[in-house]
């Protein structure tokens, strides 16, 4: 379970809640509410204070700091790449700053979705939403926070992200997803958090 | 002993004929060129003067203290050029000029003056020269470096998200701003001899000294600035580095 309580994010703002493994919470929120801090904030990628920040009742003080980030895998909603890397060189990207060497399987399932040719800067905004979802979805983090990472996707595209997460969800994983979309996730418990 | 200042007048003349060419086109720059001008004159007479009271004494103090004024400078200069603002850069870029600087000012000089390197006369026009160039190359490094944080931070938060460290997360930064920062001396030093004869080896060569002796001090000189600036923006850069970020290990623009 990912327990946060009394979670400050730099905006002042106080965040509590609970969610259990296979739970899918849409943080909801007007522009500017705050719902990317506290993602970030959550991933401790930028500063904020808590009581409580803790998953399957470890406290976050015990990981070391990379490692409480490899547990929790935070999707910006801008694609980042490198300026002339291809397709593969990013899929791999996260793999080998781990030093993972048979990372490509991993991606044998969803050939058809991450098989682009060329360089990341020449894919379109959504193909590059895609390779960079299925990247976040093949780490080995318990805990996913997509920040507006459906934005840029077509219709058809889109649907077929919903059922990959349900999958990965029902792995006993834990999504935490900002969107403007909404999202229908086939028989699974799913809440909603409004900041 | 008899100043002759009076031997500059060409040279002001061919300067007031620029502004006057110039001044019909594009008044703003001529202004700068005569003012720039005007500046280096009265900067370099006023130098004479104080660095005439400094060689009077041969103490090691002396020579530190008029140092730090000019490690001071070169560090204000930073401060200055740069566009992003960065808590204790100031500081940041004197630590680096210090450590960066200094010990290799101070061989320099045990090299060529051996027991009397603690001399003003020795040290400080060897200060001078490393302080005067590698400055620029720090500068275009931390601002690189800088405006990359600023601008493109998602990139390092994209790595950090993926459980890289700190300094993996921030290595394409780092490495652009450190060559970014040194580019502009590897150019000069590949042109050196072929394009350009610096002015330390033609001052040398004027005043009839030997052309080995002078080219043999001239690439000790291009070395040193080298090594001073690679280590000077290094030095920096992982300063600025720290800075980013909390002890925690949280990214923190501030």
């Amino acid at each position: 379970m990912l327990k946060v309580k009394n979670l400050k994010l730099l905006n002042g703002k106080v965040i509590n809640l609970e969610v259990n493994p296979g739970e899918i919470l849409f943080i909801k929120g007007a522009n500017g509410a705050g719902k990317s801090l506290f993602l970030k904030s959550l991933a401790r990628l930028i500063p904020s204070s808590w009581d409580e920040l803790s998953f399957n009742n470890k406290s976050m003080t015990h990981y070391p700091i990379e490692m409480w980030r490899s547990k929790i895998t935070y999707l910006p909603p801008e694609v980042c790449f490198s300026d002339e890397s291809s397709v593969d060189e990013y899929l791999a990207e996260p793999f080998l700053l781990k030093r993972y060497k048979n990372f490509k399987t991993k991606f044998e399932p969803q050939k058809n979705l991450t098989n682009l040719a060329g360089t990341m800067k020449l894919l379109s905004s959504g193909q590059r939403q895609r390779i960079a979802l299925l990247r976040a979805m093949s780490l080995d983090s318990d805990i996913l926070l997509l920040d507006e990472s459906f934005g840029h996707m077509d219709q058809a595209t889109r649907e077929e992200f919903f059922n990959l997460l349900a999958k990965w969800v029902e792995k006993g994983k834990i999504l935490l997803i900002v969107s403007h979309f909404e999202i229908g996730m086939r028989n699974l418990k799913t809440s909603e958090f409004i900041i | 002993m008899i100043i002759k200042f009076y031997s500059l007048w060409p040279y002001v003349v061919g300067i007031f004929l620029i502004y006057v060419f110039f001044r019909k086109q594009q008044n703003k720059l001529a202004k700068e060129i005569l003012w720039a001008s005007f500046r280096t004159t009265i900067q370099l007479i006023l130098l004479a003067f104080a660095l005439q009271e400094i060689f009077k004494s041969n103490l090691l103090a002396v020579t530190l203290i008029v140092s730090l004024f000019m490690t001071l400078n070169s560090s204000g200069q930073i401060i200055l050029r740069s566009k992003q603002k960065v808590i204790n850069l100031f500081w940041i870029s004197l630590v680096s000029n210090v450590l960066a600087i200094w010990p290799i000012a101070f061989l320099f000089s045990m090299d060529i003056a051996q027991a009397d390197w603690f001399e003003p006369q020795k040290l400080l026009p060897l200060m001078g020269m490393l302080l005067g160039n590698t400055l620029s190359g720090v500068s275009i490094g931390l601002e690189s470096f800088m405006r990359d944080f600023r601008e493109k931070n998602n990139e390092v938060l994209t790595l950090m998200s993926l459980g890289g460290t700190i300094e993996e997360s921030t290595s394409k930064f780092f490495h652009r701003a450190l060559r970014a920062g040194i580019t502009p001396q590897i150019n000069s030093m590949i042109s050196m001899g072929i394009i350009s004869i610096p002015g330390m080896m033609a001052g040398q060569l004027i005043s009839k000294a030997n052309a080995f002796d002078a080219s043999i001090l001239q690439i000790k000189m291009m070395l040193s600035i080298c090594t001073g600036t690679i280590l000077s923006i290094y030095i920096a850069l992982r300063f600025v580095r720290k800075s980013f970020f909390l002890s925690t290990g949280e990214l923190c623009l501030k």
